[in-house]
């Protein structure tokens, strides 16, 4: 017992070892996005000259980050709409097609598509947009992310369907329920907590893209937020605050994304446990 | 024992996609990822054909919006560059065909050289990217008090934007940086660098901030597999006299394997064609060549430069040695499994 005990402490001080890592980064760019250049070049870890909101002032005006931060929420909000619209439909189908072979071969089609890094397919993509007139178009940006997600989600909503108890969907076809009334009364309803799951994966997916928004979005006029910022670091080397002040701007969508989608999880699994 | 293996196989049989649903399911922890890998355990069962016997048969107007989004968008361009990596690719004009003389212009290239050198140290680091992880949720199972605050902790950088964090880094490891300032206050200067324009440490600096990223993931990956492991194996193995080092090679990686199959395909698309922030935000591929990635060279190639040809050859490699480790990666891990 004695032993046991033993054991924890060290596993406990070394977790708290390893946790330092990766506070260390987030409290860091937090400390300086306050500092002021000036003092930053002198002592960057010095606890004097700081200026308050400055920086975030100089950042927000420097590549208008407001607005980009409203495109990066659009194309990521238009990613969510297509890709939970796509998934739905096709999660149901893989769920509940007949033909065993059909299922079999979309299955194969969306499974290599998903393991295809989308670095393979940015360039001719974005030839094939340019030709039809569909690039510097923020709706489209969110419809790729949601391309990216469908084969994810329609595959997140199948698993989610198989394991419901068979019951549920008993009732329904005894009554003689139509796809249409069985997908609108009986799967969306039930299927909440894992159209969350796949609304903050393709949520995150678009607010974090890079290779996407920079390839397809070519003028200044709709750069999202990441663009913006990896920009900024490129541009301003040396005022280390306002870098750090629009890194901090930027991780406040995805961060307030991760939190909410936690408590959506949470709400979705004790419904279910209750049931 | 036996007992335990039963319905053990059925997890272990589960697709790529099942261990997908344990990542999403895993962001609630703790409990949610429990309930959705019992779950994942389940589908043997639910695969029951009772059940759809009494469904109406979906009819196939609802995969088609997948289907013609994923093609449009993805399959379309995928053949597009495939089969322009033959020919002199201008996009706007006509595009001559030219046989294999982009694959001849990358193979004489220095930097193609270069780049698959690089690839190939990445991959090399892939154990790096699989012991962490695996050592974390192993060393978070058995009842750790905070285990769920420092899986949470753990998860956000890998659910943020690489391009943020590569930013974040960027300024971290500058030689105006706090790195260098703290080991310079620690009477190390002697160690102080530019770490990201040192042609010897570059991989290195990036394999750690990669894998910094991305060990969150695994974790809550891992974790939800260790949920499923029946908690009288491991005491079990104790009371025979196991180790530490024991329980994890005879009880824990053994679990792991299904999860492992899915992590190493993902880090093996993460390394050949996912490298592109890290890249584009921390060294541009410099210093010279020794951190150019093949998709950054790809995006570099076509973007930058306009030579959409090579870019496509390029491509073409990035695909065939995807397949290739993915393969390999597949055979490794069966063969695995039977031992």
């Amino acid at each position: 017992m004695r032993h046991r005990g033993d054991v924890s402490v060290f596993r406990m001080s070394l977790l708290i070892v390893l946790l330092l890592p990766y506070l260390a980064p987030f409290g860091y760019v937090l400390f300086t996005s306050l500092k002021s250049n000036a003092t930053y070049s002198v002592d960057p870890l010095g606890l004097s000259g700081f200026r308050g909101l400055v920086s975030y002032r100089e950042a927000w005006s420097a590549t208008d980050l407001g607005a980009e931060l409203l495109h990066s929420l659009l194309a990521a909000g238009v990613g969510v709409i297509v890709s939970v619209t796509v998934s739905v439909l096709g999660g149901y189908w893989l769920f509940a097609a007949r033909s065993r072979r059909a299922r079999q071969l979309v299955s194969a089609v969306l499974l290599s598509a998903m393991a295809v890094p989308s670095t393979v397919y940015v360039i001719p993509l974005f030839v094939q947009l340019a030709s039809a007139g569909l690039v510097d178009n923020l709706v489209v940006l969110g419809t790729i992310y949601g391309a990216i997600g469908a084969p994810l989600g329609s595959f997140l909503m199948r698993s989610y369907l198989m394991q419901l108890p068979t019951s549920v969907f008993d009732a329904a076809s005894v009554d003689g329920a139509g796809t249409t009334s069985l997908l609108r009364l009986v799967v969306l309803p039930l299927c909440l907590p894992v159209i969350g799951t796949i609304a903050t994966l393709i949520g995150i997916l678009g607010l974090s893209d890079l290779l996407l928004a920079s390839v397809m979005i070519t003028g200044q006029s709709q750069t999202t937020a990441v663009v913006g910022i990896a920009t900024l670091a490129n541009m301003y080397d040396s005022q280390v605050p306002e870098v750090a002040a629009g890194v901090v701007v930027a991780l406040i969508p995805i961060l307030t994304v991760f939190l909410i989608a936690q408590r959506a999880l949470r709400r979705g699994i004790t419904s279910g446990m209750e049931r | 024992m036996s007992d335990v293996t039963g319905p053990r196989t059925s997890t272990a049989g589960a697709t790529e996609v099942g261990a997908q649903l344990n990542e999403a399911g895993g962001k609630g922890r703790g409990k949610s990822s429990r309930l959705l890998s019992v779950g994942g355990a389940l589908r043997g069962v639910a695969r029951q054909r009772a059940r759809r016997a009494g469904l109406p048969a979906a009819p196939a107007v609802l995969i088609v919006p997948a289907l013609g989004l994923v093609g449009y968008f993805i399959v379309l361009p995928i053949a597009t560059v495939v089969l322009h990596a033959f020919t002199n690719w201008q996009p706007g004009m006509s595009s001559p065909f030219d046989g294999l003389a982009n694959f001849r212009a990358l193979t004489t290239s220095e930097e193609f050289r270069s780049i698959l050198g690089n690839e190939a140290f990445l991959l090399l680091g892939l154990p790096f990217w699989v012991a962490v992880p695996v050592l974390i949720s192993f060393a978070l199972y058995e009842r750790v008090r905070g285990a769920n605050v420092f899986r949470a902790v753990l998860f956000f950088p890998s659910m943020t934007s690489p391009a943020l964090i590569g930013v974040l880094f960027g300024l971290l490891l500058s030689p105006i940086g706090p790195i260098d300032r703290i080991l310079t206050d620690l009477h190390m200067g002697f160690l102080a660098q530019n770490w990201l324009a040192n042609s010897g440490l570059v991989k290195p600096v990036l394999l750690c901030v990669t894998v910094w990223w991305v060990t969150g993931i695994g974790v809550v990956l891992f974790s939800a597999n260790l949920a499923t492991l029946p908690q009288n194996l491991l005491e079990q193995a104790e009371i025979d006299g196991a180790g530490w080092m024991r329980k994890l090679w005879t009880v824990v990686v053994p679990d792991l394997l299904p999860t492992l199959r899915v992590w190493l395909l993902l880090l093996m698309i993460i390394v050949l064609g996912n490298m592109f922030p890290w890249i584009y935000t921390l060294t541009h591929g410099g210093p010279g060549y020794a951190s150019t990635t093949l998709d950054y060279f790809i995006y570099n190639t076509a973007i930058n430069i306009g030579q959409f040809g090579p870019a496509a050859a390029a491509t073409v490699v990035l695909l065939a040695l995807l397949g290739i480790c993915i393969g390999l990666g597949m055979i490794v891990m069966k063969l695995a499994k039977w031992r």
